[in-house]
């Protein structure tokens, strides 16, 4: 038996086997299709470490540059 | 049917359909033979173009008959007459509808010189509906409703229980066989019409008992109070059923939803329209499914194609909705625009008005026109569903999420296309990404693709790589955020596509593990926090995006070393963990070392106190353990020699409870003074001293539990045992002025180390051990060269390789959700503390 929670929308959905879930580990093919979106998009970010600290002026020459 | 060859009259036929007003009065009075005519006319003509009146001669027409008829029957129970409608199904085919109403009037009309009754049932556009005093609001259709059922009957036997008689009328083809008559006595009142559909009519005759049922359901929940029972007399087994509904629609979409998971109660929205006698009633509930489910009525009937009612609602539902969103504040997710169609997924509503003079598009009704219409809902439901949101914040967020995820559904299958599109568009080789280092065979067993972080660890292991069955794909994997704060770990759409592309599995509904061009896919990054976090997201994404590839065993986690160790003239090692690099630095100091207590007046001579060899390490192990505690006592913000000092010596403690070297579990805080409590014993006896000295003091006892000290004196308690040392120890002498004379000293290889306590063993022993070896730490895999990456982590005859189960890239997309998280601190917390258990999963 698998139990599953849909990252998406926080359904839970269970089944015998893998195959009677073909859009696993999404409860639809919908909520897959946002992930893959939000992928798309950039939008899953781990927060990382503080950045290293730059002295003022290197930082606006960085910023003059991008 | 000679009737229908005069032309003139002809058109006389249809005015009663395309005028709506009625003929009848103009055509009233002496000429009998004239007014006979025009009701065989009424009757000839839905005869002849059924369709007109009751939409066809399908099932649904043949069912319409029951309908009208029973609407009458409603009518008189909205209008207060009645509770109970009974409809049966003979075995004969035929159905009767009984009401509880005040009955058809059975008097003799004095234009015609025919009953009432006769008149309603014969004459197109007679009856009470016209005028406005008997029925308020009907939904019949304008008169004609019972006179095509009877004109599309093969008979039809109409019975009246009224002013204590019970009469009696029959007809055929729409057309009285006899005068209306008295059957007997009568105590109640009400109609009963049984009738028998015209088989030359209609090709299928016989009703369906689901249908009917559903109608009435339907009915129950539009006119509530309305007992309607159902008896099918057919079969072996009648059916009889009844519905009936207090609360009305809002059991109606609780019974559209009883499949569905819903995100709230019902709502009914109440309001009308005083002035043009509208009333708007609508109900609503969300369910967690896609699909939309709004039913309009305008009086009880099934408005298919809708019309200005449900135009109203759905737009006083978008705007209601979108402001209510844009008062919650902003999204996270700026760019999304929530539509109307985003706000009906996953609704079931029962928009229901009852308009005094409906307008419909055409005849079968089933779009209404009422311009004026539209306003009222779009008002009512406006102001009500307005409320409701502000008093029910619950659901009123569950929904803006609902809506939110339709909003972003759209946009995703948008992008998706786009990652699709973008793949195909053909530049450079075969559509594969330009950062791919293809290897040159593809054998699904051997073939791996190797997933670097970074452009340069990525040429590294281009350099390091061999070609022939090893593909590299360099991944930028982080940002500097918004903020500028921090560097975030991320996967953009570039790598995305990449990933996909490169390992041409496939994505979702559409996933193929036959299809992969790798036999083994690697996920490479560096061994620390960070390169956890990259694994972290392509874990994640494996399993979310291709999880048949996990499961079938083709993800894997390269074990990159964090150092290189060279101690003369042997050989280059390589250490994969802190915990290994420290277990050898322990083990190199400690060979051959051995320990002396010392006093100020120098080492003690004593071969009994020397430790050495086995116990020395137990020695190390059990300070190591103590370390562990004082950290956490660390964290408390106190003295650290006064906590330590708390560890009496037999000859002066205190307390005749503690133990002898022994820590205490608890500190009281009473009146200014602390007291150390060394057991539980000793804590609860101080409690009821406390609590019988009652309220002595000006403040409660404020209790702390040192929750470290249980660790701590397992381990003092070894030390005490096994070593004959203290707590005070663990702390450098107490002396004015120069530095302290050592507590021990540790000797190795002709040398002497003095130590200034215990707590200076582990470090010291860790710096002998590094004595004499090189060591190299990778900060990354871009500080290794080719050859050293090659043998250490890519060549399969050297390297470890970890295959990623399902169940491991579950628990990965389960830390991963807990970092999206909203609240940043325990995010954070959680980060820190499970970085090293995502990192575990390597080993």
């Amino acid at each position: 038996m698998i139990q599953g929670r849909c990252p998406i929308c926080s359904k839970i959905f269970q089944a015998a086997t893998l195959d009677d879930l073909p859009a696993f580990p999404f409860c639809s093919e919908r909520c897959c299709l946002i992930d893959l979106g939000r992928w798309a998009d950039g939008r899953y970010v781990i927060p990382g470490r503080p950045a290293p600290a730059q002295p003022e002026a290197a930082r606006e020459d960085e910023d003059d540059s991008g | 049917m000679v009737e229908l060859s005069k032309t003139e009259d002809a058109g006389l036929l249809d005015r009663p359909i395309v005028d709506g007003v009625g003929v009848a009065n103009g055509h009233d009075g002496a000429d009998y033979t004239g007014a006979s005519i025009r009701v065989l006319e009424g009757i000839e003509a839905i005869r002849l173009r059924p369709a007109m009146y009751i939409g066809g001669t399908d099932v649904r027409g043949l069912h319409h008959l029951v309908y009208e008829v029973i609407d009458n029957s409603i009518d008189e129970a909205m209008a207060g007459f009645g509770r109970s409608i009974l409809v049966t199904i003979h075995v004969d085919g035929s159905v009767s509808v009984f009401d509880e109403g005040r009955g058809i009037p059975v008097d003799v009309h004095p234009e015609s010189g025919k009953s009432a009754l006769e008149i309603v049932l014969t004459k197109v556009h007679a009856g009470g509906k016209f005028d406005h005093n008997a029925y308020k609001v009907s939904g019949g259709l304008h008169g004609v409703g019972v006179t095509a059922v009877n004109a599309l009957s093969e008979w039809l036997e109409a019975e009246v229980r009224r002013d204590g008689q019970v009469w009696r009328q029959d007809f055929e083809k729409g057309q009285a066989t006899g005068p209306v008559h008295a059957l007997g006595p009568a105590k109640a009142t009400g109609t009963k019409i049984t009738f028998l559909p015209d088989s030359s009519i209609f090709p299928r005759t016989e009703f369906d008992a689901d249908i009917l049922e559903k109608r009435l359901r339907e009915l129950s929940y539009l006119n509530r109070g309305v007992r309607i029972r159902l008896v099918d007399e057919r079969g072996p087994e009648p059916r009889d059923v009844e519905f009936h509904s207090e609360e009305g629609l809002g059991e109606f979409v609780a019974y559209l939803n009883r499949a569905q998971t819903v995100l709230h109660p019902p709502v009914v929205l109440i309001g009308r329209d005083e002035e043009r006698g509208v009333e708007v009633e609508v109900a609503m509930q969300y369910n967690d499914s896609i699909s939309e489910n709004v039913v309009s009525y305008c009086n009880n009937i099934n408005t298919i194609e809708g019309g200005t009612h449900l135009t109203g609602f759905r737009t006083a539902l978008t705007r209601t909705l979108n402001g209510y969103a844009r008062d919650a504040g902003p999204s996270k997710n700026k760019d999304l625009t929530i539509t109307g169609d985003d706000f009906r997924e996953g609704l079931t509503a029962i928009v229901s008005v009852k308009v005094p003079d409906p307008q419909f598009e055409s005849q079968t009704k089933i779009k209404l026109t009422n311009a004026d219409v539209e306003g009222i809902v779009n008002r009512v439901v406006g102001e009500k569903l307005g409320q409701f949101l502000e008093t029910t914040p619950a659901a009123a967020k569950r929904i803006l999420a609902k809506a939110m995820l339709a909003a972003e559904a759209r946009e995703a299958a948008r992008k998706a296309r786009e990652l699709v599109r973008n793949r195909k568009s053909v530049l450079s080789g075969g559509g594969l990404p330009g950062k791919l280092m293809d290897c040159t065979t593809h054998d699904q067993d051997s073939s791996e693709l190797f997933l670097v972080e970074g452009d340069s660890a990525g040429g590294t292991a281009e350099g390091g790589r061999d070609r022939i069955y090893q593909a590299i794909l360099p991944l930028r994997g982080k940002i500097l955020n918004v903020e500028r704060a921090r560097l975030d770990r991320v996967l953009g759409n570039e790598e995305i596509r990449n990933i996909i592309t490169a390992v041409g599995n496939g994505i979702g509904a559409e996933e193929d593990p036959s299809k992969r061009r790798y036999g083994k896919v690697v996920m490479m990054s560096d061994a620390d926090v960070d390169g956890s976090h990259i694994r972290t997201l392509l874990m994640t994404f494996f399993y979310r995006q291709m999880p048949r590839l996990v499961a079938e065993g083709h993800l894997y986690v390269a074990q990159p070393p964090l150092y290189m160790l060279q101690a003369g003239k042997k050989e280059r090692r390589y250490i994969h963990t802190d915990e290994q690099m420290q277990e050898i630095l322990i083990e190199t100091g400690l060979a051959g070392a051995l320990l002396r207590p010392a006093s100020p007046g120098g080492e003690d001579p004593d071969p009994s106190r020397e430790v050495t060899g086995e116990k020395l390490r137990t020695l190390l192990d059990t300070v190591a353990g103590i370390e562990q505690g004082l950290r956490a006592f660390g964290r408390r913000n106190r003295s650290l020699r006064d906590f330590l000092g708390m560890a009496k010596r037999p000859e002066n403690r205190e307390s005749p409870l503690a133990i002898e070297g022994m820590l205490p579990l608890y500190l009281v805080e009473h009146d200014g003074k602390e007291r150390a409590l060394y057991t539980e014993e000793e804590r609860q006896a101080a409690v009821r001293q406390l609590q019988d000295e009652g309220e002595s003091g000006p403040e409660a006892p404020r209790e702390i539990e040192l929750h470290e000290v249980k660790l701590l004196n397992k381990h003092l308690a070894r030390l005490r045992d096994e070593f004959q040392l203290w707590a005070e120890e663990l702390l450098p002498r107490e002396v004015t002025g120069d530095e302290p004379p050592p507590r021990f000293v540790l000797h190795r290889d002709g040398e002497s180390y003095p130590l200034a306590d215990l707590r200076a063993l582990v470090p010291m022993v860790r710096r002998i051990g590094e004595k004499g070896m090189k060591i190299t730490r990778f900060k990354g895999l871009g500080e290794m060269d080719a050859d050293q990456l090659w043998e250490t982590t890519m060549d399969p005859t050297r390297r470890t390789l970890l295959q990623v189960r399902l169940e491991d890239a579950a628990a990965a997309n389960d830390l991963f959700s807990t970092l999206m998280g909203d609240d940043v601190e325990p995010r954070r917390e959680f980060i820190e503390k499970h970085a090293l258990e995502v990192k575990n999963l390597d080993v």
